[in-house]
């Protein structure tokens, strides 16, 4: 008995190692002194955040990578969160076919997916006579394709829960479709959005493959700033980087998680 | 005055017939049972009173008024779901306020007559609740307050007991049954439960695969059934399957049963009551065999084989000094009923 317990125990813990020994790597090392990674370190040293910070194209990444990640989450989990709700309630026939549809952009390669995204931007930018490629709009419309079907994937599983005779309860009452719609079936959605908003936010914020090819000068995002750095210096500049976005979500992952029971969703 | 009338209600679903021919009245005050197992069409055609699913022919009319074709929230009904149907996310008093609100009800109208249906229901104390906070018990009271809050013209009740338990269900049911009377509620009530039907209502209509068998009140239903499906439904019934030979009941087996003179000639069922039937070990009466005992406390149940039939008996349990006290399984045994309480029935 107290040996499957310990058993038990040691999986997990060695579980939890298994996962989180490259990110405390990761945060270690961005406090190392020396310029190439050695163990032990020669010292400990904060020039490396300082440098995160005086490098212009992080800092710009960084900006790039928030507004693309706040815009294609604010249009695509509504979509998204619209589309599950049909998909879960309503008798459309060709059911399964319109979610692996719908799921279909995280399903494909992202490599693929963005280099199919970079000719279709540069049929259009011919045809319409105006930039995509390298533009606000062009990163966000592209990151939609993330948002779209990771607020659908983590959405649905929450819908289904929803037990509709409390919106029948409401109709019952007197609600018009409208006011039912507005003061209950919203709010029982709200933890099933803030996850599927959680999600989509930290999906785009992140992406690097799909994201690879539709940068362009000045509109670059975060993680391609940092892979365009990687290629020239080895300096832990970068695990500074990566540290700070690491705390970044973290925060608002905690912060989410005052308002809704994360793990009640997900 | 309120009431509520079907007139010739017929939904179907595609090609399944859900509910045919669905005539009743309920009248104020009434409550009304529809009784049945599952999928017998009692929960589509409470659905249909609500509005959440439009009769494909027939009329609906509450206090004479057609609301045949009307949305559900241009209905003054109000249905305590089987689940309750609270919504999570308001508080009790926001529950109940709920349908005062949407009534165009001011604040504090809404607030006062919220806590006057709570108090009725002796639910006021938790007023400042989420659903989630409460037990069962005082879900139902929750849900119960917020139809009563309106004074709606059709009370409208699913099930209402079947997610308590057994210890709270006679409590819950003579609440029920004395909020309803007291207050006058024209009610319909859907149950699978007969005994939660035979004890809360005052006529019972039994349903089964979309039509009505019978409707009457619980004593025309348990000693007047029209058929050995309400025989068997309603209370328990041996049916025991035959046919009328030279005047008497013949079961397929063989066996002649006790038969009044003048039995309709096409009766192919013979239904008696399991507490209609005396057993003795010997005597006058039909010769059996033991084949169970099942011992309930109060009552004592036994399965006797005669011929090819099994016969449920229940009587009170035997005292030490009966002669039946001792009987076992195996055990030749003596059965009798008086004919009269036989009913002889075609279908």
């Amino acid at each position: 008995m107290r040996l499957t317990r310990l058993t038990y125990r040691g999986v997990i813990f060695l579980a939890y190692l298994v996962m989180l020994l490259p990110v405390l790597l990761l945060v270690v090392t961005s406090f190392f002194k020396d310029t190439i990674i050695t163990f032990p370190p020669s010292g400990l040293s904060l020039e490396w955040y300082a440098n995160a910070i005086d490098r212009e194209e992080f800092l710009s990444g960084f900006i790039v990578s928030f507004k693309v990640a706040a815009l294609a989450t604010l249009i695509g989990v509504p979509l998204g969160m619209a589309a599950a709700l049909a998909l879960t309630r309503s008798a459309i026939r060709g059911k399964q076919a319109i979610t692996t549809f719908l799921l279909g952009p995280i399903i494909v390669p992202g490599i693929v997916a963005g280099t199919a995204l970079y000719l279709t931007f540069l049929v259009a930018q011919n045809q319409l006579d105006m930039d995509i490629v390298g533009t606000l709009p062009g990163l966000v419309a592209a990151h939609i394709l993330l948002t779209i079907p990771w607020t659908v994937r983590v959405a649905t599983a929450g819908l289904q829960g929803l037990d509709k005779s409390v919106e029948e309860a409401a109709a019952n009452l007197g609600a018009r479709p409208w006011t039912v719609f507005m003061r209950v079936t919203l709010p029982m959605m709200r933890p099933a959005i803030v996850a599927a908003s959680m999600f989509s936010f930290i999906q785009s914020f992140e992406n690097l493959e799909l994201t690879l090819l539709l940068v362009g000068p000045g509109m670059s995002t975060l993680p391609i700033a940092m892979l365009n750095y990687l290629e020239f210096q080895i300096d832990p500049t970068l695990a500074a980087v990566a540290t700070i976005q690491v705390v970044v979500i973290a925060a608002m992952m905690l912060i989410t998680d005052r308002y809704v029971k994360l793990s009640r969703i997900v | 005055m309120k009431s509520l009338e079907l007139e010739n209600v017929c939904k179907k679903f595609g090609e399944a017939v859900a509910v045919t021919d669905m005539s009743m009245h309920i009248l104020t005050g009434e409550l009304v049972s529809l009784l049945g197992p599952s999928g017998c069409g009692k929960t589509t055609t409470l659905r249909m009173v609500a509005g959440f699913v439009e009769p494909s022919s027939g009329s609906i009319r509450i206090n004479g008024r057609d609301v045949t074709k009307l949305a559900p929230y241009e209905r003054n009904t109000a249905l305590v779901f089987q689940s309750y149907a609270l919504f999570p996310h308001m508080t009790v008093a926001q529950n109940v306020g709920f349908g005062l609100e949407m009534r165009k009800v001011g604040k504090a109208e809404r607030e006062e007559k919220s806590i006057e249906a709570l108090k009725r229901v002796r639910l006021d104390h938790l007023s400042d609740r989420y659903p989630r906070q409460l037990s069962g018990g005082q879900q139902q009271r929750a849900a119960l307050a917020r139809g009563l809050v309106l004074n709606p013209d059709i009370f409208l009740l699913d099930e209402p007991l079947s997610n308590l338990d057994a210890k709270l269900r006679g409590e819950v049911r003579s609440e029920i049954r004395g909020l309803q009377q007291s207050l006058e509620l024209t009610t319909l009530m859907v149950t699978h439960d007969q005994e939660e039907a035979l004890t809360m209502s005052d006529k019972l209509v039994l349903m089964e695969a979309g039509s009505v068998r019978q409707s009457g009140t619980a004593q025309d239903l348990y000693e007047q059934p029209a058929d050995a499906f309400v025989a068997d439904f309603v209370g328990r019934s041996n049916v025991i399957k035959g046919r009328i030979e030279d005047g008497k009941f013949r079961t397929t087996d063989g066996t002649f049963m006790p038969t009044l003179p003048g039995a309709v000639a096409d009766a192919q069922y013979y239904t008696l009551r399991p507490e209609k039937i005396s057993l003795s070990r010997e005597g006058d009466g039909v010769e059996g065999t033991l084949l169970e005992r099942l011992y309930l406390g109060a009552q004592t149940e036994y399965t006797v084989r005669v011929g090819e039939t099994s016969i449920s008996v229940v009587t009170a349990t035997p005292g030490p000094d009966d002669m039946r006290a001792g009987l076992r399984v195996g055990d030749a045994v003596r059965l009798a009923w008086d004919v009269a309480s036989v009913r002889l029935l075609n279908n």
